[in-house]
């Protein structure tokens, strides 16, 4: 008795016993491989016993629970598969494709959710977005986060606002689980695992495939040990730094084992093959899904403006959740990530999101044991999900389109009737401006202004009042003014004044709903000052700034259709046309003002606008670590979740 | 070795106060061997050695005095280095786990809950360098903490088992986190009689809306009470309906299992996972194979589907081709589709490759077929 529990104690102080337990070189390879004490090693995650080979976590041993719908932890694979196949049978905006096999011949399906037509609902080509889910196995969290973000594009696709025009105009490709033969390994095992404390290896610990070196896979029973370090670490099998800068290793047993060449690994091959159906020319936004250390790790290409535009992404994103996740760039020339084929190679925004925790279980009050960090514990994974969720679908919009005007008109506010109205219409590639309506607004008269975009550009919260998309800051009412550039001296610079109330959230078009989506129009009325000096008519410049819901500027030519190519946005311009991939000011729409109805339009309306007032740049970045604002980032967050009131069926 | 070169190195790098990291990531940086072999042999020496002998034998003796005295010497031994002492320290708090504590080992492990760790280990296998204590002395000794309290609410509670005293019901609903799972590790270790007075008192607060759950659970398995289980079932929060839903064995069930599941169906939260748990039936009970039928156009139709598709079975497969080829709703005709996908075999493709060359098919499920065919 006495001898047994001493050796059980020698070995958790690790003692120098008879056996020694799996050793480490430099590298963190396991040396002695073939050595029973640490081929053999057993070890069982519990919830509080430490005793023997048992490891106690501090918190309940997450357990795969078969259920479609999403519960309160992690859903099995197959029923997590069901729920995939049954998203894509009940919908007709979502295509589920076989891309590759893996290792055991099991399928790897991708899922295209949006509309089916390719185009955009003005006629344009649309982008697109790869979103990738567990390719390594013991990251229980990406399944259920790329799942949950699967299944909300779904839901929100007919809500008439924001999901509507994700659906319309956006092609979101999501494998979510890559790793299947590794996946189900760790299911098949969830509370068990081999190797070491410190290096937690086969069953729910397995990272890699199950490749093995003598081409037989590695078999699935945990107990024959032969192979159970075996397999090839899926993000290290990439091109673009494969095998390079330190960050992978030759050695077979290695927890990141390359594999024998790049993209040698079916699963690999079935990514590249899932990217091939965006197709990569569409691709402006990728994301491997992995846990944990709460990060958006980011390949720098050298590429200056994609990578400014990536990181402004990844910094709308992260305020989401009030920079709870951190940033990290990365300059070198990559290690194989998937990551870096799709930045280097594509020149896309593309990143390994690293899902919570930041440290390990010890976050949630657990033991800080066995890299725990892996096992989330049941009660945080609903909450985990909404949050990727939140921060992925701010960045799905963003990289849709640019915001823009789409449409103007305005009425006489007594008598109703038209006197200016223009929309932006598809002219070869581009589009030109369409003036259907073009009479002299008066003196002292009052209007109303009917002002659309092209996509949603407010945010309702539970209550249906506009407000901020989570951690967004978006002033309620555009800077309206109505500009006289060829007049001087006071009054020649009018504010059309409003507030987040003038957003349109009924239908009804021109003049009194919104134009396609929720919130894509306002409605506003002004008055044009009696003393304005304007016997003869004088153009009048409807100058309109604002930010979307996630903070970007109008594009200040609608002429050139915004697109993406080279790493950097096309056709997204400043006020002055100058592409800048953050835009400006729209100046585009000029009417014209006179102290008599009839008067004869000005011999010309190209005035240009002033530059006055310069348009607030987006943050980018802000904010170095995470982990603060706690309070802040909450309260919005769990306004989003109030506001969807989800039914999950 | 090209190793050496080219080589990982996370989780091998033992050293005091790395470098803390910052917004920009570096590539992993360089081997450092030297630090690594220091480390190696800091916690393994033979003052280590010694050190981690004596720990053994005092918890073997659970001389918890003794223990304190030690993780105090442990604490300031100038002997040993921090990797070593925080090794020792964590490996010897961990054990304390099981033992019963007195005021002296009390203070030591309140102590050694804010310890500050000063021996990271930088792991490489994100794709980036991140810092982690080696031996996270803190967060062991706050395990412990909560586990004694734990087990001092199962002595608590055990006691009042042993006296068939009720009032500890309510003493379970006013208690902390920790407490309540002291309380059910006590219920789920008592004999079934014991357990068993305590049910219709439990399955009355439960329906009532008192947050008995969790014990609730756990009196129903240990006393093998069906009633109070489906009680938990229907009326507890999602997460412990779910728990008490995962532990009913349908093929083992007796007659009442499928009333209890299917009552579950009814529930939203615990509807798809109970018509999962029904699919191993339908394949030879008809009611059961009619309820999942029957679920087929309902709000968790995909689920019964998913259940129907499990059983791979002849008899299911045709009736399910049937409703494809027959039915006048779209949606149960959208769900039998996804049944006959998800059932795997050359029967269900062959209902499905007819279908799909069918003249009357609909193009809008027409659209479904080719991505499992593979056409
Ligand atoms: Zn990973």
């Amino acid at each position: 008795m006495m001898r047994g529990l001493l050796a059980t104690l020698a070995l958790s102080l690790g003692l120098p016993m008879a056996q020694a337990a799996c050793q480490f070189d430099n590298f963190g390879t396991i040396s002695n491989p073939t050595d029973p004490s640490c081929r053999d090693a057993q070890f069982r995650y519990t919830r509080s016993d430490n005793t023997g080979n048992n490891v106690a976590l501090g918190y309940d041993v997450p357990l795969p629970v078969d259920s479609l719908t999403p519960v309160d932890g992690f859903r099995s694979y197959q029923s997590l598969f069901e729920r995939h196949q049954a998203l894509d049978a009940d919908n007709s905006t979502v295509a589920g494709q076989v891309v590759g096999q893996t290792l055991a011949g099991r399928d790897v399906w991708v899922y295209v959710i949006g509309d089916a037509d390719r185009t955009t609902a003005d006629g344009g080509s649309e982008a697109a977005a790869l979103i990738n889910g567990t390719i390594h196995a013991r990251e229980w969290q990406s399944p259920e986060a790329v799942t949950e973000i699967y299944e909300q594009l779904v839901e929100i696709q007919a809500d008439g606002g924001f999901g509507q025009y994700l659906s319309e105009n956006l092609s979101v490709l999501i494998v979510p689980v890559l790793n299947v033969d590794g996946f189900t390994q760790t299911q098949r095992y969830p509370d068990r695992f081999t190797g070491a404390e410190r290096q937690p290896r086969d069953g729910r610990m397995r990272r890699k495939n199950m490749q093995s070196p003598g081409g037989v896979p590695v078999d699935e029973d945990i107990d024959a040990t032969t192979d159970n370090f075996f397999g090839v670490d899926l993000n290290r099998n990439s091109p673009r730094g494969w095998g390079l800068n330190g960050g992978s290793s030759n050695n077979p047993v290695s927890l990141v084992y390359r594999g024998p060449a790049a993209q040698s690994e079916p699963e690999i091959q079935a990514l590249v093959a899932a990217s091939d159906l965006a197709p990569v020319t569409r691709l402006r936004f990728f994301s491997d899904v992995h846990s944990f250390s709460q990060i958006f790790f980011t390949p720098l290409t050298g590429n200056g403006r994609r990578d400014q535009i990536t990181a402004n992404l990844v910094g709308r994103m992260r305020a989401v959740l009030g920079n709870k996740y951190r940033y990290g760039a990365e300059s070198g020339s990559g290690i194989g990530l998937t990551s870096d084929y799709f930045a280097r190679t594509f020149q896309i925004p593309a990143w390994t999101l690293e899902i919570e925790p930041l440290s390990g279980g010890v976050d949630y009050g657990g033991t800080n044991h066995g890299h725990s960090g892996f096992v989330l514990p049941d009660d945080q994974v609903a909450r985990m999900r909404d949050e990727v969720a939140s921060m992925v679908l701010a960045g799905l919009y963003r990289q849709t389109d640019a915001p823009r005007v789409q449409a103007v008109e305005i009425r006489d506010q007594a008598s109703g009737e038209l006197r200016y109205a223009a929309s932006w219409v598809a002219d070869g590639d581009g589009r030109r401006l369409d003036v259907s309506t073009d009479q002299a607004l008066v003196t002292g008269r009052a209007y109303r202004l009917w002002l659309a975009f092209n996509r949603p550009m407010r945010w309702r919260d539970p209550a249906g009042a506009v407000s901020n998309y989570p951690g967004q800051s978006t002033a309620a009412f555009p800077n309206l003014r109505l500009q006289f550039p060829t007049l001087t001296g006071a009054g020649s610079d009018i504010p059309i004044s409003g507030s987040g109330s003038n957003w349109l959230d009924t239908p009804g078009g021109a003049g009194s709903g919104f134009l396609r989506y929720r919130d894509d129009a306002l409605s506003v009325a002004f008055t044009v000052p009696q003393d304005l000096p304007a016997a003869a008519a004088v153009p009048g410049v409807l100058v309109i700034e604002t930010l979307d819901i996630v903070m970007a500027a109008l594009d200040g030519d609608p002429t050139s259709r915004v697109d993406w190519a080279g790493g950097r946005w096309i056709g997204y311009e400043d006020e002055d046309g100058n592409a800048n991939d953050v835009g400006g000011r729209d100046c585009k729409i000029v009417v014209y003002v006179a102290s008599d109805e009839n008067a004869t339009p000005p011999a010309s309306r190209d005035v240009g606008c002033s530059s006055a007032q310069a348009p607030a740049p987006p943050p980018a970045n802000g904010g170095g670590g995470g982990g603060g604002g706690l309070v802040l980032w909450l309260l919005p967050f769990l306004l989003i979740g109030a506001w969807r009131q989800r039914r999950r069926r | 070795m090209s190793r050496r070169r080219t080589g990982v190195t996370f989780g091998v790098f033992v050293f005091a106060l790395c470098v803390a990291w910052s917004t920009t990531v570096a590539a992993a940086p360089g081997a450092k061997r030297t630090e690594a072999a220091k480390a190696a042999k800091a916690t393994s020496g033979g003052r280590y050695e010694q050190m981690a002998r004596k720990s053994a034998a005092l918890v073997a003796a659970s001389d918890t005095q003794g223990l304190a005295a030690h993780l105090r010497q442990l604490k300031s031994d100038a002997a040993l280095d921090d990797a070593a002492r925080e090794r020792l320290l964590r490996a010897t708090v961990l054990e304390l786990a099981t033992l019963t504590p007195q005021s002296d080992i009390e203070t030591e492990i309140r102590s050694l809950s804010g310890y500050q760790t000063k021996t990271w280990i930088t792991e490489y296998e994100h794709g980036h360098p991140e810092r982690f204590p080696a031996y996270d002395v803190a967060a062991a000794a706050r395990f412990v903490e909560q586990r004694w309290q734990e087990t001092t609410a199962r002595k608590t509670a055990a006691a009042a088992i042993g006296r068939a005293d009720t009032a500890v019901v309510d003493r379970y609903i006013s208690g902390s986190a920790t407490e309540r799972q002291g309380f059910e590790e006590a219920f789920a270790a008592a004999t079934p009689e014991r357990v068993a007075v305590y049910a219709d008192d439990l399955e009355r607060r439960l329906t009532a809306g008192a947050p008995v759950a969790g014990l609730a659970r756990v009196v129903a398995l240990a006393s093998g009470d069906e009633a109070l289980l489906e009680a938990v079932i229907l009326d507890a929060p999602p997460q412990e309906a779910l728990r008490a839903l995962a532990t009913i064995d349908p093929a083992g069930g007796s007659p009442a299992t499928l009333t209890i599941l299917a009552a579950a169906a009814e529930r939203d939260a615990t509807a798809s996972a109970a018509l999962l748990k029904i699919a191993p039936l339908a394949t030879t009970d008809t009611s059961a194979r009619r309820l999942l039928f029957d679920a087929l156009d309902g709000p968790h139709g995909a689920s019964a589907a998913a259940a129907l598709a499990r059983g791979n079975d002849p008899g299911i497969i045709d009736e399910l081709a049937g409703l494809l080829r027959n039915s006048d709703d779209e949606l149960q005709r959208r769900r039998a589709l996804l049944a006959l996908r998800l059932t795997d075999n050359e029967r269900s493709r062959d209902h499905l490759r007819a279908f799909a060359r069918g003249p009357e098919t609909p193009t809008s499920l027409l659209a479904e077929v080719p991505s499992w065919l593979r056409q």
